[in-house]
């Protein structure tokens, strides 16, 4: 806020100065006045000047209820003078200085500066602030008493426990707060170039992340309440590398050293349970612990290589090689006193991965009719943890359970062959034909364990594409893919372990047939008009599902144009069209009885019976229309440039049940989801002189959304009853419409 | 889950493989000749080199940067005004001495005496991996030593689809429009409609490009993603508090953070690719609650498993958890 003062005075300050700067001045009569430093007669600048600073003042009304919240989202929108832009660049035989400042003063502000010492050196800093802005009216019960630890009164956990308060009554009486999160990026880079053939770089970034985000935790399934809270957020991230690159006309060799190491400062969130003033071994605990996101760090050595062959061949090869660790001390399995929390297998964390990258290429054009391509690629995770062993574990803090079993280490490898030719008859025609071979294996490397419902799978990819390029007047590009994928080594006894029907199949790792076509036109049959189309076709198809995601369709165009009938006029439009659909199934029904296999030909068994079966058939629908119009000078020295953005979506998901179903009377419907983001700008500026310009800018906004579960509800208390089962902060999808009105004062030099 | 022992000595023997033959490409390249058929640059500057005299006077074919600029003189005063007209930096055309169109044009003496445009490089007329190969001569290293091979360069993009040596816009990188947000949409409309919708990184708002992610000269990365060899490396570079390992991991997020997520934007909360609790149904209809129709009976009682953030609202350690109760991602 301070800071924000202080751009606006500075602001106010500058504007002052600035019509200072028109005035005449008392200097040197033979000094020329608003001469543009290219030869324009009528004194602007064709070739912008490149030094500038930007500021003025901003303010934005909204109509009634707007969620100014997320007008802003990633933006810092608030009234006050402004410091928008602050550009200077210096450029010699020798070097080049940029500097550049947005936004100054306000939480979405960026500085950058460059320094490039021609064939010396090259430094780069930037920092970059990006604002999350959830809600400005968010509701809590809730108040921290240390970090990471949120309590509510005493008084109310009472009341709820012993039901002589009633939780819709108390959500009314919560405190409204900004909920908002914020991450800070600092990024440092330095190229030397030590000889004509070897550089060395170095790079440091740093990204803090503060504020809170929505967050939620349970205390049970049935008669607790799962409570929504806004989750602190302390969390750093550093990253370090440097590396070492040779080169020439032959090839080049690069080693490489790459760090990021993550840090939590909170690593664990209490949170009071609404329901419970004291720990209860039956009734559940007065507050979960949450386990905040672990410290990890990443090591990564790396290698290049290419060569360049004859025929006009290349051959690279890389190899990367990580080690990932988190060894964060574990929680206690329950934070509930009442129970006695089983004893942990070791006390931290003590998890490593190694992670093994490799990529060989090799391309050739040996003439200018052919290209051809062939690609491996591998990638291997492999976590590498000693197993940790869960014989007793706990469930929302209420019970003690025998779970005998060790945390699942996951692992896999992922192994790519590509090729592909090219065949060029024709100078600017390209036809492509390739072939993808990618193979999954989800064993751990290290022990074995598999961790999904297969053992493996490969896909197979075969492609052919079309590209006219390089002409003027013409851009033709088409691609048609089609693939197959096919698991092996299923596992039915890991479904039934879960409670899942054999006839599940998680759709990223299921058999599937994928068609895929995408094409992309563009025509300019003068220079002054060019008009485009897209089309993007996509169908993917799981044969072997029947529970889970069967198909989905995506049908996606465009189509725009182009016109700049004189230099000083120009405009486009441009409209999309997306179609989305799903289809997905599933069974509701009772658990089989222990001994799974054996009932699974029960007919008396409700998990058999395919009258409980259900689809579920989702559509998203997509309109996008961009249209712009600039007028650069078309007045004399008025530049005016004016832009309508619109995104309309609606979502739908319609269920259906079986003819001779026993599960509802009938599935009643959920209401379209519809989201409608539109913006509108108008952008002018009157050059007084070759250095000040003043300009006027307008924004509206309108955000259009009904969303049935992110929706403004009836109460922060949900249902609104006497049991309610989720308390929520009200960070809800609302609509918005805005109106901002921008006056400002350009100085270039 | 099940359990294979296999693969261990393979992998060491594939690794050792790997590293034998990335160190054989880098000494090959290293200590080897020069080889022939070399993208034309190259011999270009040698040529270039050798003909030049002392003072920069031209012998074979040369004629020098000035005698350019008599014709092409916009063309000459936009490159010099660019990273190539640096002469200080040796590696730049500007420093061959006063060769600096020719460098990439090819020797002018037979275009100047004819004034045919078929006796000099007209990078317009020629196939885009023609003009690629030119480019390449000098910039095939860095960001671009993955080019070769690279999706871009399977479907026939050429250098110039993007950059323009002699008239930019952008403020970096010689870009044809103001942005490299704007090069991109040119051609992947898709993408471009996707950034537009309600749920999407912060590109319309300025704070990211399509650059933040991805490398269009190519990388050793999937979907020329910059950062990492997995997309998954290329997310968690920015939520690391995701990248684990943890006690307790949900697979598909192991493996492919766009199973849920779509990264270009979607209308769903978080970018999900639908909307939780039907998302997470696609995968887990185990009996009970998962296996529920969340139909609007469901919304009128205010279920917690459909209001608010779905599945979400209890199991809110989804991307995974170091808790030792967290075998459900509650804790």
């Amino acid at each position: 806020m301070r800071t924000r003062h202080l751009v606006m005075a500075a602001a106010l300050l500058l504007t002052a100065a600035g019509v200072r700067a028109q005035e005449p001045s008392g200097g040197d009569p033979n000094e020329q006045k608003d001469v543009p430093k290219t030869a324009v007669s009528t004194g602007i600048p064709d070739i912008p000047l490149v030094n500038q600073i930007d500021f003025g003042l901003r303010t934005t009304t909204f109509g009634s209820d707007s969620d100014q919240a997320r007008f802003q989202r990633y933006r810092d929108m608030r009234d006050g003078g402004t410091i928008d832009l602050m550009k200077f660049s210096k450029d010699t035989s020798e070097y080049r200085f940029r500097f550049e400042a947005n936004h100054i003063g306000y939480r979405d502000q960026s500085f950058s500066a460059a320094y490039n010492n021609y064939g010396n050196v090259k430094a780069t800093f930037d920092w970059n602030q990006v604002p999350l802005f959830y809600s400005q009216d968010t509701q809590t019960l809730y108040s921290s008493t240390s970090p990471g630890v949120l309590v509510l009164p005493d008084s109310l956990q009472t009341g709820l426990q012993n039901k002589t308060t009633s939780l819709v009554n108390a959500v009314t009486t919560g405190s409204v707060f900004d909920l908002q999160a914020k991450r800070n990026n600092a990024a440092f880079n330095l190229i030397y170039n030590a000889t004509q053939s070897v550089d060395f770089s170095v790079f440091f970034r740093n990204s803090d992340r503060t504020g809170a985000q929505p967050y939620a935790i349970s205390y049970g399934i049935s008669g607790a309440v799962a409570s929504e809270f806004a989750a602190p957020l302390d969390q750093r991230t550093t990253e370090f590398g440097a590396s070492m690159q040779w080169s020439n006309d032959r090839g080049l060799a690069k080693l490489g050293y790459d760090g990021s190491f993550f840090r939590n400062n909170l690593p664990s969130l209490s949170v009071d349970n609404p329901l419970r003033v004291s720990d209860s071994p039956t009734a559940g605990p007065a507050f979960g612990r949450l386990a905040g996101a672990p410290n990890n760090n990443v090591n990564t050595g790396s290698a290049l290589a290419a060569i360049n062959l004859p025929a006009h061949s290349r051959a690279t090869g890389y190899l990367s090689i990580s080690n990932i660790t988190n060894n964060t001390p574990l929680l206690p399995f329950t934070s509930n006193t009442a129970l006695v929390s089983p004893t942990l297998d070791r006390t931290n964390a003590d998890l490593t991965a190694r992670v093994t990258s490799m990529n060989y290429n090799f391309t050739s054009r040996p003439t200018n009719y052919l290209w051809f391509n062939a690609r491996y690629r591998q990638h291997e995770y492999d976590n590498r943890s000693n197993p940790f062993h869960v014989g007793n574990g706990v469930n929302y803090d209420t019970s003690i359970v025998a779970l005998n079993e060790n945390a699942e280490l996951l692992g896999f490898t992922k192994r790519t062959f590509d090729a592909d030719a090219s065949v060029t008859p024709f100078k600017f025609v390209a036809f492509r034909a390739g072939y993808t071979r990618e193979g999954m294996d989800f064993a751990n490397p290290s022990n074995g364990e598999v961790g999904r419902m297969i053992d493996s799978s490969v896909e197979d990819t075969g492609r052919v594409s079309a590209d006219l390029t390089g002409v003027g007047w013409l851009t033709l590009r088409g691609v048609y893919e089609h693939s197959k994928r096919v698991g092996s080594g299923f596992d039915l006894q890991t479904l039934l372990d879960l409670g899942e029907q054999p006839g599940l199949r998680q759709f990223d790792i299921a058999d599937r047939d994928k068609d895929s076509f995408r094409g992309i036109i563009f025509v300019q049959p003068v220079s002054q008009f060019s008009v485009n189309a897209s089309a993007g076709i996509g169908k993917e198809d799981y044969p072997g599902t029947t529970f889970g995601l069967r198909n989905n369709d995506n049908h996606v165009y465009s189509v725009g144009a182009d016109f700049e009938p004189i230099d000083k006029v120009s405009m486009g439009v441009n409209y999309g069209y997306e179609k989305y659909t799903a289809l997905q199934a599933s069974r509701t029904s009772n658990p089989l009885p222990a001994n799974t296999l054996a009932y699974l030909a029960d007919p008396t068994q409700t998990f058999n019976d395919p009258r409980r079966d259900w689809t579920d058939n989702s559509g998203d629908t997509v309109h996008t229309l961009d249209a712009s119009i600039d007028l650069i000078k078309l007045i004399p020295k008025t530049e005016v440039k004016t832009s309508y953005s619109l995104s309309n979506g609606e979502s739908t998901y319609v269920y259906a049940v079986q003819p001779n179903q026993t599960l509802v009377v009938a599935p009643t419907q959920l209401a379209p989801i519809t989201n409608k983001l539109q913006r509108g700008t108008v952008d002018a500026r009157y050059f007084l002189t070759q250095h000040v310009a003043i300009g006027v800018v307008y924004w509206y906004d309108k955000y259009d959304v009904a969303d049935f579960a992110l929706g403004p509800q009836p109460s922060l208390a949900l249902p609104a009853t006497a049991s309610p089962a989720l308390m929520t902060m009200g960070n809800y999808y609302r609509p918005y419409s805005a109106n901002t009105f921008w006056g400002r004062f350009t100085y270039l030099w | 889950m099940s359990r294979r022992n296999d693969g261990s000595p393979a992998r060491w023997l594939v690794t050792a493989f790997a590293l034998v033959c990335t160190m054989a490409i880098g000494v090959a390249a290293a200590s080897g000749h020069a080889a022939t058929g070399q993208p034309n640059g190259a011999a270009a500057r040698a040529n270039a080199a050798s003909t030049t005299s002392s003072t920069g006077a031209q012998t074979t074919g040369y004629v020098g940067d000035d005698t350019c600029a008599n014709c092409h003189q916009s063309q000459s005063e936009g490159m010099h005004k660019s990273l190539h007209g640096k002469s200080q930096d040796s590696r730049t055309p500007a420093a061959k001495n006063g060769q600096t169109c020719e460098s990439c044009h090819g020797p002018g003496q037979a275009h100047v005496d004819s004034g045919e445009k078929s006796k000099i490089k007209v990078f317009a007329a020629l196939s885009p991996r023609d003009v690629n190969a030119t480019c390449l001569t000098c910039h095939s290293k860095g960001a671009h030593a993955e080019w070769q091979g690279s999706m871009h360069d399977a479907r026939n993009v050429s250098c110039t689809s993007c950059h323009s040596v002699h008239s930019f816009k952008s403020e970096k990188a010689q870009l044809k429009t103001v942005s490299a947000t704007q090069t991109c949409e040119t051609c992947h409309k898709q993408e471009a409609m996707k950034v537009k919708k309600s749920g999407h990184m912060p590109l319309r708002e300025g704070k990211m490009e399509c650059t933040s992610c991805h490398s269009p000269h190519g990388s050793t990365n999937v979907r020329m993603l910059k950062t990492g060899n997995s997309l998954n490396e290329a997310c968690t570079s920015c939520h690391a508090e995701k990248r684990g390992p943890f006690l307790w991991e949900h697979s598909a997020g192991r493996e492919n953070c766009a199973s849920c997520h779509d990264p270009h934007g979607s209308n769903n909360d978080r970018m999900l690719v639908a909307k939780a609790p039907m998302l997470c149904q696609r995968c887990h209809i185990s009996s009970r609650h998962p296996a529920t129709i969340y139909d609007g009976v469901q919304l009128t009682s205010a279920s917690n498993r459909l209001v608010g953030r779905g599945c979400v609202n209890c199991h809110s350690q989804i991307h995974g958890t170091n808790s030792p109760a967290g075998n459900f991602f509650l804790r």
